[in-house]
């Protein structure tokens, strides 16, 4: 899947950007599977803080629904006005900088 | 002496009652238990970040765990003590308790649940109870698992699996939120119940009637801590989102996280362009950093004072370095201990006056009530702690002991409120009804516990706002330093992007997008501001301009510049002049412009002048050709008939009007044919003569001059195209949008050639024929004239980005509160105990004196008379009698010596101390003290099962034979002995607690205190206190003074009341085990260390030499009647135990907490207070020596023993044992010495051939003591500053170092090594005298061999 490469490219591109020694490719492969969970952590909260404080209640009880699908969740966020491609695209360099540090 | 056959010890060993009745209860903990997970991780972030490490890590730690991923891990661990949590259904599952504790902690809570008090059950708090009816679910399963079981047909594993279904039942049956099913944790009693029914239905029971009359209580759990962490709504959602079924990142279509990604690389590489002016953009970085870090700090404040509050309701201590905690501490509420006002209130019941109906008193409980009730109702509706406990482990059975405590004040004051009298009283003294009072006190006491709350909250927003505006201010300053900082640094790898040290190496920046991108220090100090790119020339007339970095083009006049994009337009004069105007205009845009140079020039000029058309011709000669016509090819059709190529020749142009682009005239031929142009004979192809070069156009000006025509090619294609500003242009002129020709012909001719007068022979194909109107008018004739030119640079820049720094949030180093204080190591892990439950029952056991005032001067008389009572109320009259028995049997124990100061109590295993007694008591025959202040008494006992063990049986005979022989030898040592014979049986079947060494002194202390009792009472002794001496029977040596040192200090210290000496372990071992020396020797030092001032640890009382004031002992119940507590410590720990928790009750709670904890700042806060009170001070225990923690307990320099190390040396010699600390390890009351003598054949350190061996030895067993055992790290220094140098020749002697497992190593280091070895193998003066002869020589005198001695006689006898 293509957003899966592009995620593992980036994360991929960071390990090279820190410089660490010893990393071949096997390790490589599961600091980006690492990296990518701790990014999905961090974008999680990112996502839910740039929610008004009055949708909040309504994206937990989306997640509680058995039915729930990816469409349905997105279209929740971009009705709430949150920005999801900028907080992403936020999440991400500081995601950038938090690992370069 | 006589003997007596003692009566079987049934009466100190009667097992606990059990509950008869068979009801269960399943009490769901889930809500305390995800409340520990979360303490758990919060203590584990806490740990993490103030490990061990350098400055740098602890920084990069702080920056990585304490603001930006600390919330990623802190629900990290979250899950994960979760999950530990309800694989092991323990809710403690993170807590260092011992299983005892837990198990106490589950049966306080089923008793709880089961007994049902309904002020036991906090519903405010989220608590319930429920006896299901038999027709639920959950009861009937409950009832047929135990029906089945009892009944057998189940077994114990298939009990297990079917009480495994079941909870799953009952958890489906409790919807919780998600967090809680994943942390779901049950306690109950099924198992036990079921075993107990089945046991009974087997004793005859019937099945049926159990199960009928068996209840199934459902309860729900809130005993932990009341304030709440904070989970909001925000954390649910984002736990959810973690965990949702669809997966991480769900929200994100594949598009948007590939356009994020590009974007975010993107920006990586160029950074974001803002249009904002520089000064913003420096501030905007800061702010946007300091708001982060603000808010940030506002969330982690909030988290840390619910943090603090938690932990200090659940008995956590702050170190004295930790000074975040400290403050936040001021901003908690203040609490009440539940173990405090529990016994309080219990007090304040017990008092006289409130017996007496004193109204006073009956008022004083009224406010306690009050108070309490408001305390409580508080907590639990507003979710505040505003009580506290001792421990995590112990909040359950502690709150659920005060609400006992106030459903027992609640009904005695309901009974004393019946009164008259009281009723009476309390309306005359306070002028309200006793309900108004009580009412009116629960206000008042709300009001108070409201103002606190609301100061605190107040304290808690100053600090909270102080510790934000801190962070914003570092943020802000940081934040715009460190965005700036790291913008350069990313400029300086990245050839787009200028940055400030580009200025000083004159590098230039690569364009991106065609934008040069500065840093914002690059920008703010770039002087050099050019494009950096090529340079072109645009003619003005006979100026120019040279355009850098961009593209110009002038055109009528006006010159035209590309300025990357746009675009600008700005008037030039022909020569390159440039006005002001256009000047400033082009400045305006950003564009350089620079000063023009003017240069002198021939200026090209045209002349309009009319002339006749020979003078034109004339004019324009050279570009006219002499021509003679050979003849026509008109098809050899003559004029005027004219057809095929002679009718080809048309205007081309735009749409055929003869107009070209930029004025040009343009004609064609292209439609002739290959074949349409001939004459007799001749023929022509056009397109070959065009390629050719041989087919023209030739122009006659007028018919007089068409022998000089205008000769212009024809391309091959056919066009002909005349320039505006040739000559044969003018002959030209546009009409009503046509070109018209106003010459005589334009024809289409064959060059033939040029003869040899220079004449052009032509043959035309085709002819135009013009209006043959010459204009007559004025003619453009161009020329020059000198004049001045322009040469103007123009600078085109690169249009200027000034990066912002980036915007991230601050990574502020951030100060995490410290860890709390982690319970210091108990002695004897053995000796750890207690509930609450405990505590109380304790608190019955002290004599009431002693209970009313814990610094009481006792009297050996009450308190000893007293004692008779307790035992005979507690033990049982039979007991009683036993003991009676044997001393009346005993002519020393019946008619002790009038000055008897000590009785030496020794507990003898008949079978086992055959060989030592006698020499034991030659000790004390050996003593100093005059014999008739002291007598030794000999608990001899043995299992009847021994007696059929014919050489135990042999051993126990000639035990009874020692001590006989030591009577007859020492006729003046008073030896009394009783007797007891234990039944094997009862020890089977587990009637015996946990050991038998707890029923052996027990009986033991007890005979001893009724012998001086006996006496007192029959006035043979005086009200004078009593020493009882505890020692053990295998004895290697004892100083002489010892019974008299002991003695003296009692006289001499009225305030103490227990005493211990020294002890050396198997001095004659010595010369083998050098090493052992040392670390036995360390092993007591630690312990003499603990009376140091400063260092925190429990001086423990160990059965080979403690002693104790009877009168004491005899008011804390000598070692207490615990049937369990049996076992190893409750002999002998005991002592100094129950001593401590009488004298010192203000450290309160449970034992194990005050043992633990010693020292403490909860019982430095009590010192604090007995110290502030002159009233109390005057009186107070504490107050009266003003020494260290421990004033009743003293260490009895010359009172030391040298013992049997069997055990010790054991422990040292068995490579599979660690160290000397795990010597009691295996602790099981049997023999003592197993293997010890195998183990000595195999090892002996040699100081001359191995010395190495021996220091690897002894670092490596104090390692593990230090690591184990002495945790304690002052305690420690100061007790190996008692026995190494601190400092030798400046360097240290030894080094302490933390290993990654978390255990600590001992090391010498060289000097220090160095000094052992020395002080191992020789004296003072350097010759070799190993440690082993020096020992035994200097307490001994052995080998003394003309050695001068500091004592004429040794200072041990043996």
């Amino acid at each position: 899947m293509e957003a899966d490469k592009e995620l593992d490219k980036f994360m991929s591109d960071l390990i090279d950007e820190k410089k660490l020694d010893g990393v071949d490719d096997e390790i490589k492969k599961e600091l980006i599977v690492d990296m990518k969970e701790r990014f999905a952590d961090i974008l999680d909260r990112r996502m839910v803080d740039a929610l008004p404080d009055d949708r909040v209640e309504g994206f937990s009880q989306l997640l509680d629904r058995d039915d729930i699908d990816n469409a349905v969740l997105q279209q929740y966020l971009i009705d709430a006005g949150v920005e999801v491609q900028q907080v992403t695209v936020r999440t991400l360099l500081e995601f950038r900088e938090i690992y370069l540090r | 002496m006589s003997e007596s056959r003692p009566a079987p010890a049934s009466s100190v060993a009667t097992p606990p009652e059990r509950d008869a009745r068979f009801d269960i209860a399943i009490v769901d903990q889930s809500q305390d238990a995800i409340d520990a997970a979360r303490d758990a991780a919060e203590v584990r972030l806490t740990e993490e970040l103030n490990s061990e490490g350098g400055r740098i890590r602890r920084f990069i730690r702080n920056i990585w765990k304490g603001n930006h991923a600390k919330e990623i891990y802190r629900q990290r661990y979250i899950a994960e003590a979760a999950k530990t949590i309800h694989e092991t259904q323990d809710q403690f599952a993170h807590l260092d308790a011992d299983e005892s504790q837990k198990t106490n902690a589950r049966v306080a809570t089923i008793d709880r649940m089961l007994q049902g008090h309904d002020e036991a059950i906090h519903q405010e708090a989220g608590e319930n109870r429920e006896v299901l009816d038999d027709g639920s679910a959950i009861a009937s399963a409950t009832k047929d698992l135990v029906r089945r079981y009892a009944s057998g047909d189940l077994d114990e594993d298939a009990l297990k699996e079917e009480q495994s279904r079941l909870l799953e039942a009952y958890r489906a049956t409790h919807d919780g939120v998600d967090e809680l099913r994943r942390c779901s944790v049950q306690v109950h009693n099924i198992t036990d119940v079921a075993r107990a029914v089945k046991g009974a239905v087997e004793h005859g029971e019937s099945l049926d009637q159990i199960i009928q009359d068996m209840r199934v209580v459902d309860g729900t759990e809130r005993s932990g801590a009341r304030t709440e962490h904070m989970q909001t709504l925000t954390d649910r959602t984002i736990e959810k989102l973690g965990k949702s079924k669809l997966g991480r990142l769900s929200f994100l279509t594949p598009e948007m996280t590939v356009t994020a990604v590009a974007v975010a690389s993107s920006a990586v590489r160029v950074g974001a362009t803002m249009g904002l002016g520089n000064a913003l953009k420096v501030v905007a970085p800061g702010i946007a950093g300091g708001v982060i870090a603000g808010l940030r700090e506002s969330r982690h404040v909030r988290k840390e004072r619910i943090q603090s509050a938690r932990e200090a309701a659940q008995g956590g201590e702050r170190r004295d370095s930790d000074t975040r905690r400290e403050e936040m501490e001021t901003t908690l509420y203040e609490t009440r201990s539940a173990v405090d006002e529990a016994a309080n209130i219990r007090e304040a019941l017990g008092l006289e006056a409130f017996e007496n109906n004193d109204i006073a008193a009956v008022h004083d409980v009224m406010m306690r009530v009050a108070e309490l009730q408001e305390r409580r109702r508080i907590s639990d509706v507003d979710k505040k702690d505003l009580l506290s406990f001792s421990s995590a482990i112990a909040m359950g059975a502690e709150r659920h002991d005060l609400d006992m405590a106030l459903v027992e004040a609640k009904m005695a004051l309901a009974h004393k409120l019946a009164i008259d009298d009281v009723q009476n009283g309390l309306r005359s003294s306070f002028g309200a009804e006793p309900h108004d009072l009580l009412a009116a006190a629960r206000e008042g006491h709300s009001a108070l516990i409201e103002q606190d709350v609301t100061e605190k909250d107040k304290l808690y927003s100053k600090l909270r706002r102080k510790r934000v505006t801190q962070k914003v201010a570092v943020g802000v300053a940081l934040g715009a330093t460190l965005g700036i900082a790291t913008q350069e640094a990313m400029a300086a790898i990245q050839p787009n992007i200028g940055g400030i040290a580009d200025n000083f190496t004159g590098q230039k920046t690569d364009l991106h997008g065609g934008k040069s991108h500065y840093t914002l220090l690059g920008r703010m100090f770039n002087t050099d501001q050019s494009s950096g790119g090529d340079t072109h020339a645009v003619a003005a007339g006979a100026g120019k301009f040279d355009v850098t970095g961009g593209t110009a083009d002038i055109k009528n006049g006006m010159m035209t510049i590309d300025a990357h994009g746009r675009t600008v337009e700005v008037p030039v004069g022909i020569n390159g002049q440039l006005s002001d105007a256009a000047r400033e205009q082009l400045q305006g845009q950003g564009i350089n412009v620079g000063e023009s140079k003017a240069v002198p020039v021939n200026i090209p000029t045209t002349k309009h002048v009319n002339m006749s058309p020979d003078k034109f011709l004339e004019h324009y000669g050279d570009k006219t050709s002499h021509v003679v016509r050979d003849f026509w090819y008109d098809n050899n059709t003559p004029s005027p008939n004219f057809d095929l190529n002679e009718q080809g020749l048309h205007l081309a142009g735009e749409n055929g009007t003869g107009i070209g682009p930029d004025g040009h005239v343009q004609l064609t031929v292209a439609p002739m044919t290959s074949e349409g142009s001939f004459h007799s004979g001749q023929s022509i192809e056009w397109q070959k003569a065009a390629e050719s070069g041989n087919l023209k156009f030739a122009i006659s000006a007028t018919e007089n001059t068409q022998k000089q025509p205008f000769m212009l090619s024809i391309k091959p294609d056919g066009s002909i195209d005349i320039p505006k500003d040739h000559p044969a242009a003018q002959l030209f002129s546009e009409v009503d949008g046509r070109m018209q020709f106003n010459g005589a012909y334009g024809e289409v001719v064959q060059s033939a050639g040029v003869d040899t007068n220079g004449i052009e022979h032509i043959r035309p194909l085709a002819t135009m024929v013009g209006t043959k109107e010459w204009p007559g008018g004025p003619v453009d004739i161009p020329g020059t004239e000198p004049g001045t030119a322009y040469i103007t640079s123009i600078d085109v820049p690169n249009e200027t980005v000034t990066e912002l720094p980036p915007i991230v949030p601050v990574p502020l180093s951030r100060k995490s509160m410290e860890q709390l204080k982690g319970p210091e190591a108990p002695y004897y892990t053995a000796y750890e105990r207690t509930s609450p439950e405990e505590w109380r029952a304790f608190r019955k056991e002290i004599s009431p004196r002693l209970r009313r005032d814990p610094q009481a001067i006792l009297s050996p008389r009450d308190e000893l008379k007293w004692y008779r009572g307790d035992i005979e109320k507690r033990k049982g009259k039979e007991y009683l009698r036993d003991i009676d028995a044997q001393i009346a049997a005993s002519p020393e124990l019946s008619n002790p010596a009038e000055d008897l100061r000590a009785i030496v109590t020794v507990p003898v295993h008949g079978s086992g101390e055959a060989d030592n007694i006698y020499k034991t008591l030659s000790l004390y025959n050996q003593q100093t003290e005059e014999k008739g202040k002291f007598m030794v008494m000999l608990h001899v006992n043995w299992f009847d099962s021994e007696e059929l063990d014919v050489e135990k049986k042999a051993n126990i005979h000639k035990t009874l034979s020692e001590i006989e022989r030591a009577r007859q030898d020492f006729p003046d040592l008073a030896i009394a002995t009783i007797q007891s014979v234990w039944e094997q049986e009862k020890k089977d079947r587990g009637e015996y607690g946990n050991g038998i060494i707890g029923h052996v002194t027990r009986k033991m202390y007890d005979a001893a205190m009724m012998t001086v009792e006996g006496a007192m009472q029959q006035g043979r002794i005086e009200n004078q206190d009593v020493l009882l001496i505890r020692n053990d029977a295998d004895a290697e040596g004892m100083d002489r003074r010892y019974v008299s040192q002991m003695i003296n200090n009692m006289e001499s210290h009225p305030d103490s009341d227990v005493f211990t000496g020294a002890i050396r372990w198997g001095t004659e071992r010595h010369s083998d085990l050098p090493g052992f020396a040392f670390v036995s020797n360390f092993r007591e030092v630690m312990h003499i260390a603990t009376h140091r001032k400063g260092i925190s640890e429990w001086p423990p009382t160990v059965g080979i030499n403690t002693a104790v004031r009877m009168s004491t002992f005899a008011a804390v119940g000598g070692v207490g009647s615990d049937p369990d507590n049996t076992g190893i410590g409750s002999d002998d720990l005991n002592i100094g135990g129950r001593v401590k928790d009488a004298r010192q009750p203000g450290d309160g709670g449970p034992r194990t907490r005050s043992y633990m904890r010693y020292g403490s700042a909860r019982f430095k806060n009590i010192r604090r207070r007995l110290r502030d009170s002159p009233a109390e001070t005057d009186s107070g225990y504490t107050g009266r020596s003003g020494e260290g923690n421990y004033s009743y307990h003293r260490h009895v320099v010359g009172a030391t023993i040298d013992t049997s190390p069997d055990r010790l040396e054991a422990a040292y010699l068995d490579p599979r044992v660690e160290s000397t600390s795990d010597a009691w390890a295996n602790w099981d009351n049997k023999q003592r010495s197993v293997g010890v003598a195998e183990l000595r054949k195999q090892h002996k350190e040699s100081l001359r051939s191995n010395p190495a061996a021996i220091v690897s030895h002894v670092e490596a067993d104090l390692s593990k003591s230090i690591t184990e055992r002495f945790k304690n790290s002052a305690h420690v220094a100061a007790g190996l500053a008692m026995m190494l140098p601190v400092e030798i020749d400046g360097q240290p002697s030894y080094r302490i170092s933390a290993t990654r497992s978390g255990s600590k190593r001992f090391e010498f280091t060289d000097e220090g090594r160095q000094w052992f070895m020395h002080r191992l193998a020789r004296d003072s003066k350097g010759r070799y005298d190993p440690i082993g002869r020096r020992v035994r020589r200097q307490k001994y005198h052995e080998g003394v061999r003309g050695r001068r001695l500091a004592t004429k006689i040794a200072p041990y006898v043996k």
